[in-house]
């Protein structure tokens, strides 16, 4: 026994010894460390990615991380219109969408990229699970080396945004069969994978065949992935961290008015709504009902309740994304209780009875949102009750089209109205129609929308899809939520694509401090 | 000895079925599946295509099947494929197994042999004293405190008061040692904190209650100094139901390294388990689960084995 006790006593000794030395040394090489080559830059998020594969992984983690590593044929402007990147130029000839690629561009693996791949890459983008993106597209051709063609069923400016991201990554041909994308990046882009840590961290390396590498910010750009957000926000007070953006926009208060940080905040293409579902039966078929509901709610204390006021007030959809109504045209957009009452008489509903509201679980702001309704649709003689519903069951009720009553919901990351719309407002067939909504005016204006390919007369048909919304009122918007994040100082070129994609990462700087 | 030690394996090793069944059957009352992370629903996903991913996982078949069929794996040493990342949980948790045994292996030390014994033999010699009072009062007040508190309490103080946060990504000691303690220091003592408030009052009450056996009493009246007789004498058995109570207290820190992990940002066993229970991916949850039961059983068999080592008079396999 005795000698059991020395002996733990020795390694307990050692062991502190051995771990306080390391400690110190580990802190010295800290305080003294001086930033030389290469560059790094540390930016931590507290959303992982299951995988990296590019055209099997439908999470906005990994979406947002993909234009690191891969190219599409075009690329995002900052207003949501495209440009140039593998593709260096474009043009309709009639239902044919001809690319011509760029010259001399080379994947990871060192291998020139060409007609044969974008081919291969879009027939795996056809079979994604996001297809429903890219559902114009009848036919993929090479006609020689460098150019493509795309057969599809109409002109559609809606599917060359759609081009520019989400699964329309480009591969060497063979690349899903002969690499496993879930681990590794197989791309043109502007970082290789040198590490994938799933759920822990990305480091990705300088790809210095990039045809745009004289751009790049860094030589090192690492995502760390820390669940806890206080965490980052200790992380970038240190300096461990360069740059963050929070899911929790209340952490930034933690580092706000911190010396050599700067804290932003962004308007994003998502939003938080108050959706009604089963619009074909009673009683949300009533439309006065749903005017008098709109007319009830206090967005603006929504907002403020739910993420801390750091948000938009919408009128039609998102002002991030183009095309949007304003808030102040927008009739039932704010609070106006005798209105509310008024219609709520006009709708004859019989209100003696509780209403349910669905919110989701896991979704802090939407939980947060729904009681402030709940309190303000009291006010409008509405006895409401929230029930939490878990995230898979919802969407598992809202796919097969099966929510009866009215719930919370949020989602984005769009670059397209037409991504916003079709799917969720197009009668069947062609859209979902989510809501059982079975408007055939609005239907009309879909197809006309997906149909343009000049922006000013697509923006005309989403204003006026717009006013229809705010009239006939199938969901109620109440606000879209900025990006809210922080970085250090010397951090430079920052900014956050309001699609939330980490396309605007490939340009960052960090400097000296 | 060995008849012990086998017939204690098969018990563990129906334990561990059942701790399957039991997951398993807890996993399928919670609502939701894997299906709809698959889906793109921006993408206008239809009812038949979740359907699709449903058969394609093989969810539409009966439970016991899935069940059966998963158990054959594990026979074979096949722990499956994440449903979630589709990389193989083997990959997945072979690199956090050795993160969380660490962390345990440390909390444990720190627990027990650096704060949990010297401070139960402090109290027990300074017995209704302030030195006695203070080890108590402490060891109530972090007992009181969540673990997950108190590790949010550690990086906010160290980060805030010191200017001092751990790395962001772990690396093995072997790699890289004073990297790996800095990491791994603070989330261990958090935890280790917690375990040693239970270890100190165990070892002060047992070291009192030893003081007052006839055997000290003779030590005594040999004229032995008090340091011999507690050094010598009192602690060697005093410690033995400290011993058993330690090695349950490693089930408990590698419970706890499971909120731990989550707020330290360690990649550990406990962090993967809770992830994958979010993501309702069965196959990572049920090896989680199965690997921290299996390490529990053999833990609690290994604890029985030094037990007997410890005090002759026990005979194990009466």
């Amino acid at each position: 026994m005795r000698t059991l006790f020395a002996i733990a006593i020795t390694i307990t000794v050692v062991l502190l010894v051995l771990s306080g030395t390391a400690f110190a040394r580990g802190q010295a090489e800290l305080d003294e460390v001086e930033r030389v080559e290469p560059v790094e830059l540390v930016f931590a998020t507290s959303v992982s990615t299951p995988n990296l594969h590019p055209y099997n992984e439908v999470s906005d983690a990994r979406m947002r991380r993909s234009p690191l590593m891969y190219d599409c044929l075009v690329d995002w402007t900052d207003d949501f219109g495209v440009e140039p990147a593998l593709a260096e130029r474009w043009e309709y000839d009639g239902n044919i969408l001809r690319f011509h690629l760029r010259e001399n561009v080379l994947f990871h693996d060192g291998t020139p990229m060409t007609s044969a791949d974008v081919v291969y890459s879009l027939g795996k983008v056809l079979e994604s699970p996001g297809a429903g993106f890219y559902s114009q597209i009848l036919d993929v051709t090479a006609v020689d080396d460098m150019t493509v063609e795309l057969e599809l069923t109409t002109p559609s400016d809606a599917l060359l945004a759609a081009l520019g991201g989400r699964y329309a990554y480009i591969v060497p041909e063979g690349a899903d069969e002969d690499h496993d994308l879930s681990v590794t990046a197989i791309g043109t882009g502007p970082f290789k994978v040198d590490r994938f840590a799933q759920g822990e961290s990305l480091r990705l390396v300088k790809n210095e065949d990039y045809w745009r590498a004289d751009e790049v910010g860094v030589d090192v750009l690492t995502i760390v992935i820390v669940p806890d957000e206080a965490s980052i926000a200790a992380g970038l007070r240190t300096g461990e961290i360069d740059a963050a953006i929070f899911e929790d926009a209340r952490i930034a208060r933690l580092v706000e008015g911190r010396a050599g940080i700067t804290v932003f905040e962004e308007t994003a293409a998502r939003w938080d709504i108050l959706d009604f579902f089963a619009l074909d039966r009673e009683p949300w078929n009533n439309v006065r009902l749903r005017q008098a509901i709109s007319a009830a709610i206090d967005p603006e204390a929504v907002m403020e309740l739910a993420i801390g006021g750091r948000g938009t007030l919408v009128g039609g959809h998102p002002p991030a994304l183009w095309g949007a109504l304003p808030f102040e045209d927008a009739p039932y957009g704010r609070r106006d209780i005798d209105l509310a009452k008024q219609l709520l008489e006009e709708s004859g509903v019989d209100t003696s009875g509780a209403f349910k509201l669905i919110s989701i679980q896991g979704y802090g702001a939407l939980n947060s949102g729904a009681e402030v309704i709940v309190d303000q649709l009291g006010e409008l003689g509405l006895d409401v009750e929230i029930e939490i519903m878990e995230l898979g069951v919802w969407i598992d009720t809202f796919v097969n089209r099966n929510h009866e009553t009215f719930s919370m919901n949020s989602w984005g990351g769009w670059i397209d109205p037409d991504q916003l719309y079709f799917n969720h407002l197009h009668m069947q067939p062609g859209g979902r129609d989510f809501r059982i909504w079975n408007n055939e005016q609005v239907s009309q204006l879909l197809d006309d929308a997906r149909a343009s390919v000049d922006r000013a007369e697509r923006e005309e048909i989403y204003y006026e899809l717009q006013r229809i919304l705010v009239e006939e009122v199938p969901w109620i918007p109440l606000y879209s939520a900025d990006f809210v994040g922080a970085h250090r100082n010397n951090v430079g070129n920052w900014g956050v694509h309001p699609s939330g994609f980490y396309h605007d990462l490939r340009w960052v700087t960090v400097q000296a401090d | 000895m060995a008849v012990y030690i086998l017939r204690r394996l098969i018990y563990g090793l129906g334990t561990a079925l059942g701790l399957v069944l039991l997951v398993f059957g807890l996993m399928n009352l919670i609502p939701g599946t894997v299906v709809s992370q698959l889906i793109d629903r921006a993408a206008g996903t239809s009812p038949e295509r979740l359907a699709e991913v449903e058969a394609f996982l093989g969810l539409d078949r009966p439970w016991y099947v899935q069940l059966s069929s998963w158990l054959l794996d594990v026979l074979r040493g096949d722990l499956g494929i994440s449903w979630r990342s589709r990389i193989p949980v083997v990959q997945l948790l072979l690199p956090r197994l050795a993160v969380t045994l660490e962390l345990a292996a440390m909390s444990a030390l720190i627990s027990s042999i650096v704060l949990g014994v010297p401070g139960g033999l402090i109290a027990a010699t300074y017995r209704n004293s302030w030195p006695d009072a203070l080890v108590r009062v402490a060891s109530l007040a972090v007992l009181s405190v969540p673990v997950f508190w108190m590790g949010s309490m550690f990086i906010l103080v160290f980060s805030t008061a010191l200017g001092w946060s751990p790395p962001l990504t772990w690396v093995s000691p072997l790699q890289d040692f004073g990297a790996n303690m800095r990491m791994m220091i603070l989330p261990a003592t958090a935890l280790g904190l917690v375990g040693a408030a239970t270890l100190v009052r165990m070892t002060r009450n047992s070291i009192l209650e030893v003081m007052g056996q006839n055997y000290i009493r003779t030590a005594r009246s040999t004229g032995a100094s008090e340091q011999r007789i507690l050094l010598g004498h009192a602690l060697p058995n005093a410690l033995i139901p400290v011993v058993t109570m330690a090695g349950l207290q490693f089930g408990f820190l590698l419970g706890g390294a499971v909120v731990i992990e989550e707020v330290f940002s360690l990649p550990g066993v406990g962090r993967l388990l809770l992830q994958a229970i979010s993501q309702r991916d069965y196959p990572v949850v049920q090896a989680c689960v199965l690997t921290i039961g299996v390490l529990l059983i053999l833990l609690n068999i290994l604890i029985d084995v030094l037990y007997a080592y410890l005090d002759p008079r026990i005979k194990l396999g009466d």
